[in-house]
């Protein structure tokens, strides 16, 4: 419930200053760069480019299609363009680094978003989810519904090569720390991978027939787990007994129809609309040599299950 | 005498492969009891299966001393274009429900797209290597065009190739085994095979000796993104979606198992058996590692200690081989 009430007052807060925001960025063109197209990235395109014709600017769009160099070659146009600012969500949490700091060194401010780099100091805003908040809420929520009982869990992990694959996975495993009944019987990296998702999973049930839970910390590996279950007759509804418990993150329409059809227990959505109202609101500030209020701001999902209808279609982007 | 070192070279190869996977089943089989079972070894031959048969067209176009790095990405295209036109009407914003008609059509695209890297490679001769690069972007794009770049969950007769089973073995088991089947005898005991062996061992005394250098490598492609468009089918039917990873960095994998199976890079050298063993031994580490609960960050250890040493193997093996060969002849 706290969770969901900060949720909403964080809602209420960017939609605030997005109106305050709105033609501040007139005359202004700021340079969009993507890690990668994916449903998840489609929608926060859209949640980003509204923003910033609400803001009154233009955009300039790059999508680096999972390609560190090809990012940085894309971000160096933007600076000899003459960008007024760069929003970037880094393929290479290493490289953005370099990126951030060869922007600002030509006077360009550049906000990270979503992913963070390895040095938060490099950049001059970074709006993202709160992996680790995910991951707890996960973990958290597996631990309840264990009742105490032994619970045999399968963690599949997505790219351990970024922040969001590392920390939704660590922290996971933080928050069992409180539920020793909990066990973590094998743990599957797939490089989000949807396809090595449904191997995992295949071979985990192999290992481990008595399985009693699965984390699947995005969205669009869903449909891998559920056929490798639906191969051995697992994929039934909450309140069966065969039934395995499942969590995952993101909030795809996908997820949202699988909350409804019982199927997945617990989806964390990510609050994509105002991650993108923050993220043009600091490079319109910043862009304006107006002194930003923090330098980062890690936004929690929002948890929702079968019985939060309400929440679905208020808050959570893949449902509305 | 050549015949009888080339002959002990392949076997050398292969016997260290097949060395390589025996190691790897007993150091997996004495940390997990659930490894060597029968429904284990099905669950690796049915994941295996797509790469076993994108590997069969990879071995035939490697055989030429070409290479095509477009087959995730024809896996992609024909498979994204013929699951939407074979759900025209069908389905919601969320699924499609695709009929049998998206086979054929990905096997038609899947030869189109062949058909295009070939009469890139032959008619403006250009370097495999380039063309299959340039096309590995263009046809990933044309595939997030259509579906643009959504998740869509696949659903109708379009996943019975894939979720069938016969015999307690998936049909893709039986469709891999076949194709291998058909690659093997093709490259072994048919003209065409030995012609394809010869292009790519020497290409100039092979067009020299009149062989249709044109023919064989149009053939060669066609066959490799046919494959890819097939893997593709598989892939698709055993996860339930089309999304913007469907074979990404497929090539790879698909590469390693065929270059693991002793076929040459350098053309001339190419053997199905191994390709198929390469690809069983790629799927057989992953289902080791997630058995045993290995720490996620030795998986790339593993994979890289393996490759290393079945090149390592082959390469001491076919220096025996060759050094035989000397000895023999002197």
């Amino acid at each position: 419930m706290q969770k969901i009430v900060k949720a909403v007052l964080m809602s209420s807060l960017a939609l605030a200053a997005s109106q305050a925001l709105a033609q501040e960025g007139a005359g202004k063109t700021i340079g969009v760069s993507f890690d990668h197209t994916s449903p998840f990235r489609i929608a926060q395109r859209a949640a980003v480019e509204a923003a910033i014709k609400k803001a009154g600017a233009t955009i300039e769009f790059a999508d680096a299609n999972k390609d560190a160099q090809r990012q940085a070659s894309q971000i160096d146009t933007m600076i000899s363009n003459g960008v007024s600012a760069v929003i970037a969500m880094p393929y290479d949490i290493e490289a953005a680094v370099g990126l951030a700091q060869s922007a600002i060194a030509s006077g360009i401010p550049f906000i990270s978003m979503d992913q963070a780099p390895s040095d938060m100091e490099a950049v001059t805003y970074h709006i993202g989810g709160d992996p680790c908040a995910d991951g707890k809420a996960a973990g958290e929520y597996f631990g309840k519904v264990s009742e105490g009982k032994p619970f045999k869990l399968l963690e599949i992990q997505g790219g351990l090569f970024n922040d969001n694959g590392l920390r939704r996975s660590s922290c996971l495993g933080e928050a069992l720390k409180a539920y020793p009944n909990v066990t973590i019987v094998a743990q599957v990296p797939t490089e989000w991978s949807p396809e090595k998702a449904l191997t995992g999973t295949e071979n985990a049930l192999q290992a481990h027939p008595d399985l009693k839970g699965i984390y699947t910390p995005w969205n669009d590996a869903l449909q891998g787990v559920f056929s490798a279950l639906k191969q051995r007759g697992l994929l039934v509804p909450k309140g069966d007994p065969k039934h395995i418990v499942q969590v995952s993150i993101d909030g795809t329409p996908l997820a949202c129809q699988a909350v409804r059809d019982g199927f997945l227990d617990l989806d964390i959505a990510t609050p994509i609309t105002e991650m993108a109202d923050l993220a043009v609101d600091a490079a319109v500030k910043a862009s304006d040599d107006t002194a930003l209020v923090e330098k980062s701001k890690f936004l929690p999902g929002i948890p929702y299950g079968q019985d939060d209808t309400q929440l679905m279609v208020e808050k959570v982007w893949g449902c509305k | 005498m050549k015949r009888l070192a080339r002959l002990r070279q392949e076997n050398a190869q292969q016997l260290s492969l097949i060395a390589v996977v025996i190691l790897i089943c007993l150091a997996f089989s004495a940390l997990s009891d659930r490894f060597l079972t029968y429904d284990n070894l099905l669950n690796i031959s049915l994941q295996a299966s797509a790469t076993i048969i994108a590997a069969i067209g990879m071995t035939m176009v490697i055989a030429t001393r070409g290479i095509d790095l477009s087959i995730g990405s024809v896996a992609n295209c024909s498979v994204a274009i013929a699951v939407t036109l074979a759900a025209l009407g069908s389905g919601s914003s969320l699924t499609l429900e695709a009929s049998w008609l998206a086979y054929p059509t990905a096997l038609v695209l899947g030869l189109l797209l062949g058909a295009f890297n070939a009469l890139v490679i032959i008619v403006f001769r250009v370097h495999p290597l380039i063309v299959t690069l340039g096309t590995l972007a263009l046809y990933r794009g044309i595939g997030l065009h259509v579906t643009d770049a959504a998740s869509i969950a696949v659903s109708g007769d379009v996943l019975t190739l894939a979720r069938g089973a016969l015999l307690g073995a998936g049909y893709p088991v039986w469709l891999a085994l076949a194709i291998a089947f058909a690659g093997w005898f093709t490259l072994s005991h048919t003209v065409f095979g030995r012609r394809l062996l010869a292009l790519g061992g020497s290409p100039r005394s092979a067009v020299e000796s009149g062989l249709k250098r044109a023919r064989i490598l149009a053939a060669a492609y066609i066959i490799s993104s046919l494959c890819g468009a097939i893997a593709g089918l598989v892939i698709v039917g055993r996860v339930g979606i089309i999304d913007t990873t469907l074979g990404f960095n497929f090539e790879f994998t698909v590469i390693t198992a065929v270059v693991l199976g002793g076929t040459s890079l350098f053309g001339g050298r190419a053997s199905i058996v191994g390709s198929v063993i390469g690809a069983i031994l790629l799927s057989a580490i992953d289902n080791g590692l997630n058995l045993i609960g290995a720490n996620p960050f030795i998986y790339e250890v593993v994979r890289g200690l393996v490759l290393m040493s079945a090149i390592s193997l082959d390469a001491y093996a076919s220096r025996k081989a060759t050094d035989q060969l000397s000895a023999d002849l002197s």
